[in-house]
């Protein structure tokens, strides 16, 4: 296990650290670059992102690249295991534990439970595909071994994620900056109601299913499409009327601190390295700058035209982005 | 093979007391064991037993007079700031008599065991069980029944099922969901300006159409844009060790309740005599539907399309 090396501030505070999406090895080394306290890496085939933007064989290389520069790595192993996937899940464990992760972000409780009893040493953080949106459902994975809770993007409400740090003795963490769902996270099965194939995976060597968000982590963005609304056959609405704007949480970089959110998180580990690099940056800045002076701090101007520039990217992503 | 033990229960899910009389007044004793109470996907909605407790334990009493079992469904997403309400809910349901609470959110299922442990616990979908490892874990932790992902195949259910000493549900027909949205659509759509009171929007079939296929929406939740239907397989689902076979009826009129639980209780019967669905059966359904059928997961096809005896085909 690592030590971050940005963990005090100058006048002795505890920092919050900031986390960035690794969707490649040249992607996390940019992200480090950029000031990144921690990366967060998806582990092959189990995670909630396209195949191609998760680690494999690499992952152990960007584990000791870290930890040679005082940096973390979170394993992302967050989808849902179907009880086909229960020995692979077993076998990626050991794999992660074996490699020196400095922890497992896990949204099925049994497989935090066996991460618990069988690698006390790899710490268990309870994934966004959890929505935790109270203080009860983050006590029930902390009972199953997680000592952070992603708690739900959706919350939106600062007072419920100060409730459920006060009531549990838990560390959080919060998405700051990126795309979000229509739906809660781990709570939308659109993608495989539209389109589910069976075909033959050649990493794993088996026929599988192919178009399930929840269980595949190959979510087919239909929330971010042109739609219309209609009732009776009359069209009340129409656009991309479930997209919802990217999270820009610059602003709330002082509520989080002073609720004691121990890691912000920015989304996007599909996204271009450019993206990466530029949001981390922005973060890093805001967040260096808050602990110069607290009393102080307040949003740049000068930021507008990054936060302006990322949102774009984002667009453009999503108009392009098809993996089936 | 249907396993000797299983005790069956076929139900379906009535969002408030109105809709219970429209199914009392046409006569349910022959058709329903028993019903969830409550609409799990919005509180607003009217009339929905989660927040109006006389309604409850009035329909709880009625139903208990009747030998007819009563269990009370708790919201699918459940914010710190409902979990009050809830409480408030299940110590009316608890007082009432009922037969269990179904939990959708983690949170509300520890409030269950914790602060309510005599109270038969069910595990509900959105608590995403995907797997047989999580359903011996919630059976561990004391649930009593367990509703698995919708998204399983009957294969992979029947794997989930062998888990012992814990009932399985699984809905027969209805719009399932698919996701329950961070805020209401109806309203986000007229930029919040509904024209109507909320509740009068929601009495409207909304649907969400995206290029040549389509969902509905009903404000906070999306559901399927078909009916899921599985009257042509419950032998498979009997085989594999689900007991309760559950109508998703919570946007239904008590007519089509009824119309549609006398088909699937005749279906049921077959399925359990032995029997093969027939054609008529599959006919009826479709008689009482403008929407179209699928049945979801069920096959491992895209949730959207329908696989019968012999047929697989788009709505």
């Amino acid at each position: 296990m690592s030590e971050g090396v940005k963990k005090v501030s100058g006048n002795g505070r505890k920092m919050i650290e900031l986390m960035s999406p690794a969707g490649s090895l040249e992607g996390a080394k940019l992200a480090f670059d950029a000031g990144a306290d921690i990366v967060y890496a998806g582990v092959k085939n189990l995670s909630m992102r396209p195949k191609r933007v998760e680690f494999d064989q690499n992952l152990g290389e960007l584990i000791d690249y870290a930890h040679g520069r005082g940096r973390k790595v979170y394993a992302t192993t967050n989808v849902c295991p179907k009880p086909s996937d229960i020995p692979l899940f077993e076998k990626r464990m050991a794999e992660v534990s074996a490699l020196g992760a400095d922890a497992v972000i896990v949204s099925d409780p049994w497989v935090m439970e066996h991460v618990r009893d069988n690698y006390p040493d790899l710490p268990i953080h309870a994934s966004i595909m959890t929505s935790v949106v109270n203080a009860e459902a983050a006590r029930f994975y902390k009972e199953r071994g997680a000592g952070m809770v992603v708690v739900s993007r959706s919350l939106g409400d600062l007072d419920e994620i100060r409730r459920i740090k006060d009531e549990v003795n838990v560390d959080l963490e919060v998405f700051v900056h990126g795309g979000i769902c229509y739906m809660y996270d781990g709570d939308c099965y659109m993608s495989s109601y539209w389109r589910q194939k069976r075909d033959f995976d050649p990493d794993l060597g088996v026929f599988r299913l192919f178009g399930q968000n929840n269980t595949k982590g190959e979510c087919q963005l239909i929330c971010k499409r042109d739609c219309a609304l209609t009732a009776d056959g009359e069209e009340l609405a129409k656009g991309r009327l479930m997209r919802r704007p990217d999270d820009v949480g610059l602003d709330r970089l002082p509520a989080y601190i002073d609720i004691g959110v121990r890691v912000l998180k920015i989304e996007g580990r599909a996204m271009s390295l450019n993206y990466i690099a530029e949001a981390t940056k922005l973060y890093r800045q805001a967040i260096d700058l808050y602990y110069v002076d607290p009393e102080r701090w307040t949003m740049l101007e000068e930021w507008r035209p990054a936060i302006d520039q990322l949102i774009e990217e984002r667009l453009d992503y999503e108009k392009t982005w098809h993996i089936g | 093979m249907i396993p000797m033990s299983l005790s069956i229960e076929f139900v379906a899910c009535l969002p408030n007391k109105k809709t219970f009389e429209g199914v009392d007044a046409g006569g349910f004793a022959d058709i329903f064991d028993g019903f969830y109470l409550g609409q799990p996907y919005c509180l607003k909605s009217a009339g929905n037993f989660l927040c109006n407790h006389d309604d409850l334990r009035a329909v709880v009493g009625a139903l208990r007079g009747l030998g007819k079992k009563a269990y009370l469904t708790t919201p699918a997403i459940s914010k710190g700031k409902d979990l009050t309400m809830v409480r408030k809910a299940i110590t009316a349901a608890v007082a009432a008599g009922i037969d269990g609470i179904e939990a959708h959110d983690v949170g509300v299922f520890r409030i269950l065991r914790n602060e309510f442990p005599g109270v038969p616990a069910h595990v509900g979908n959105f608590a995403n069980v995907y797997n047989e490892k999580t359903a011996a874990l919630y059976k561990r932790l004391g649930a009593a029944r367990i509703a698995p992902s919708n998204e399983l195949t009957g294969e992979e259910l029947a794997i989930v099922t062998a888990v012992e000493g814990v009932e399985f549900a699984r809905p027969v027909h209805g719009p399932l969901p698919l996701g329950m949205a961070y805020a209401c659509l109806l309203r986000r759509a007229g930029d919040g300006e509904t024209v109507d009171p909320c509740r009068q929007q929601c009495a409207t079939e909304h649907f969400m159409e995206l290029d040549g296929w389509r969902m509905r929406s009903v404000g906070t939740s999306v559901l399927m844009g078909e009916d899921y239907c599985l009257v042509e397989h419950l032998a498979g689902l009997l085989s594999a060790g689900v007991s309760t076979m559950r109508l998703e009826t919570y946007f239904d009129f008590p007519e089509r309740i009824t119309a549609l639980g006398k088909i699937y209780r005749r279906a049921l019967d077959d399925a359990l005599a032995g029997r093969a669905a027939d054609r008529e059966q599959i006919a009826a359904v479709r008689a009482l539907t403008t929407a179209g059928l699928c049945n979801g997961w069920h096959f491992g096809q895209s949730g959207r399309e329908y696989v019968g005896r012999g047929e697989k085909s788009v709505g």
